[in-house]
């Protein structure tokens, strides 16, 4: 072992090129706050890695603000021992991650830095280093979504569909189940294998180190943790790493993207990031717009989002999904920030307190919820049996004021207020319970088809349970089998099917 | 209305630089001292002589150069030290044992040759 050790140290001084060359170094005239000030540099680069030299160590830094005279950088790492007159000196490099499938099942920062206490992250392997701002892919290099992502919740799989290669907005106020339903979509990777699994990337901005555990071991325990990776900054990392933890997270979904490869990432938050680049653009001392955001926070998102895109065959074929998360304040959809990611996005997901609170989970508002890439990214089997779902529902909502006065209303439209009523128990879904969309087809089959009307909604539950059961244990190769495999509801799937519901 | 350190530094350069006589040299700089007591920014003082150094030294060619070095330098390392300094050049030597050995240049506050054991030590072993 000594003897290794010394062979690799003499490799190391063996392979040294001595080389001294000029140069270009500044001073440090300001630092507070995580942001330093710095004399000199000239010719940096913007978003260059620059090092500061303390006493103590060297400490990493953004340039960020290029100025006349000076620099404003933003520190990567502890800034409590940066002094006046410290030396910084230029690397030449961009900000990078380093990539490789070694991630996966693993918790890191926004800098490559392991957080799970689970060894290094790369052996013998070298990593692809990763730009964290790169171009977006031309129009040229994409092609339109068809391959659908199911995220194994009812709602959004029936009638706010995601494609691969979309960017869905998750957005509601807190505690309304916004985290549950991105957790779901990834645990449902596993279970749903009618297309490949796609890579899952997990971006913690601002979250409590509990809660980051709590989602680790969540996934670890479903089994999802091997093919997904989280990138956390955590709430005591400061506002550095949360502004860069969302590029972190992007850069590794398009190193798998650009392999050919599909892969999901979920921000979660956009308003924790938005929050964090105010904080460092009024620090940057750059002139502050509405609400005190910096005039760029449009183009903050707007650069991050448009890198999720379905890429040509020519180009791999690969995809990138984006789910952002964006926390609302009293429900309210029309302020700055949620406008400006809304604007972005292919569709939103929209949450309710008042949904959420009257029991109907996920707390999906399926009026203002959309999908602009809409039933292209859904098999052809749910898009038969969905197609009708959205308009019963809607009538619903129009008729929902009668439901209290229901024994004044004709039989028609009581029969319209039991249908949306069985409906609405029929969409209710367990936290941490995705169904595969073979499952889904069959339940919204029978309830669209009248099997449910005469069932009373505290039986619906348990039936859709036993339905489950009984198509598994005896019907599996007629009817959840092929469906599973072609995403086709055939003639003979639908005869298979019409007599088991008839029976039960 | 306040003047930044850059916009003192500025005028007193090019004051000074115009001014030929010694004498005169003199009374511009009381002058120029007076004027930032008037104003009250003594606390500027510093960042304003460091930027007027800069400025007169860009506009002179002449440099400002630090040497720093882990003992004294003697014989054939002062010689070789100094093979690149001009007359113009003010020159500072520091002693700073960190180093280990070799010396450390800096120009102008704004290039660095760094040629101590320690820089190539950090560099082999990529600390």
């Amino acid at each position: 072992m000594s003897y290794e050790i010394i062979e690799k140290l003499k490799q190391a001084i063996g392979d040294y090129k001595d080389t001294e060359k000029l140069e270009e170094i500044g001073r440090v005239i300001e630092s507070g706050d995580g942001i330093v000030k710095i004399y000199g540099l000239k010719n940096v680069k913007s978003q260059e890695i620059i090092i500061v030299e303390t006493e103590k160590k060297e400490i990493k830094a953004l340039a960020l603000n290029l100025e006349e005279d000076s620099v404003g950088a933003l520190i990567l790492g502890d800034y409590t021992d940066i002094k006046s007159k410290d030396i910084v000196k230029r690397t030449n490099n961009l900000l990078s991650i380093p990539v490789n499938e070694n991630l996966l099942g693993r918790v890191v920062n926004p800098l490559g830095e392991a957080l799970d206490g689970k060894g290094p992250l790369f052996g013998n392997e070298e990593p692809t280093l990763c730009l964290l701002e790169k171009d977006a892919p031309s129009v040229l290099d994409r092609e339109p979504v068809d391959t659908p992502l199911h995220t194994g919740i009812k709602t959004i799989d029936s009638m706010i569909p995601i494609g691969r290669g979309q960017r869905e907005l998750i957005i509601g106020d807190r505690q309304t189940g916004k985290s549950a339903i991105a957790l779901d979509t990834i645990i449902n990777q596993s279970i749903d294998t009618y297309h490949k699994t796609p890579i899952c990337i997990y971006v913690a901005i601002g979250q409590k180190e509990s809660k980051i555990a709590k989602t680790v071991e969540i996934l670890k325990n479903s089994g999802a943790l091997k093919y997904t990776i989280i990138v956390s900054a955590s709430a005591s990392s400061g506002a550095a790493l949360w502004y860069l933890a969302p590029y972190a997270g992007c850069a590794i979904g398009e190193y798998f993207r650009d392999k050919g490869q599909d892969a999901v990432v979920i921000y979660d938050d956009l308003s924790k990031h938005a929050f964090a680049y105010r904080q460092i653009s009024l620090l940057l001392r750059r002139p502050p717009g509405r609400e005190a955001y910096p005039g760029d926070i449009f183009y903050l998102h707007s650069r991050l989002l448009e890198r999720a895109a379905k890429l040509s065959k020519e180009k791999g074929g690969g995809s990138l999904t984006a789910l952002p998360i964006i926390e609302t304040q009293l429900g309210d959809v029309t302020a700055y920030i949620p406008t400006n990611v809304i604007s972005i996005t292919d569709g939103q997901i929209y949450l309710e307190s008042d949904l959420f609170n009257q029991g109907i989970k996920p707390a999906v508002n399926i009026g203002l919820s959309v999908s602009r890439v809409g039933s292209k990214a859904q098999t052809p089997a749910m898009k038969k049996v969905a197609g009708k779902l959205r308009l019963e529902l809607a009538q619903f909502r129009e008729l929902q004021a009668f439901v209290q006065f229901s024994s004044d209303v004709d039989e028609a439209t009581k029969k319209k207020i039991q249908r949306g009523q069985i409906i609405t128990e029929a969409l209710k879904q367990q936290d941490l319970s995705p169904l595969p969309f073979e499952k889904q087809i069959i339940i919204l089959y029978a309830v669209l088809n009248g099997y449910f009307d005469k069932t009373d909604l505290s039986e619906l539950s348990p039936l859709q349970e036993k339905l489950m059961e009984n198509i598994e244990k005896l019907h599996y190769e007629k009817i959840l089998e092929p469906l599973k495999k072609t995403g086709v509801l055939t003639e003979e799937i639908e005869k298979e099917l019409k007599a088991v519901l008839a029976k039960l | 209305m306040g003047y930044s350190p850059k916009d003192y530094a500025q005028s007193f350069c090019d004051v000074i630089l115009e001014i030929k006589n010694e004498g005169k040299i003199n009374q511009c700089i009381k002058n120029f001292l007076n004027l930032v007591r008037k104003n009250r920014d003594q606390k500027k003082l510093k960042e304003i002589i460091d930027l007027a150094e800069n400025t007169i030294n860009q506009k002179t060619g002449r440099r400002k150069i630090v040497i720093e070095s882990a003992r004294e330098l003697k014989g054939k390392n002062e010689k070789a030290t100094n093979s690149f300094l001009k007359k113009t050049d003010k020159v500072e030597k520091k002693i700073n044992s960190d180093l280990i050995a070799g010396v450390r240049i800096t120009i102008n506050n704004e290039l660095l040759i760094d040629g101590s054991f320690s820089n190539k030590i950090k560099k082999v072993f990529d600390i």
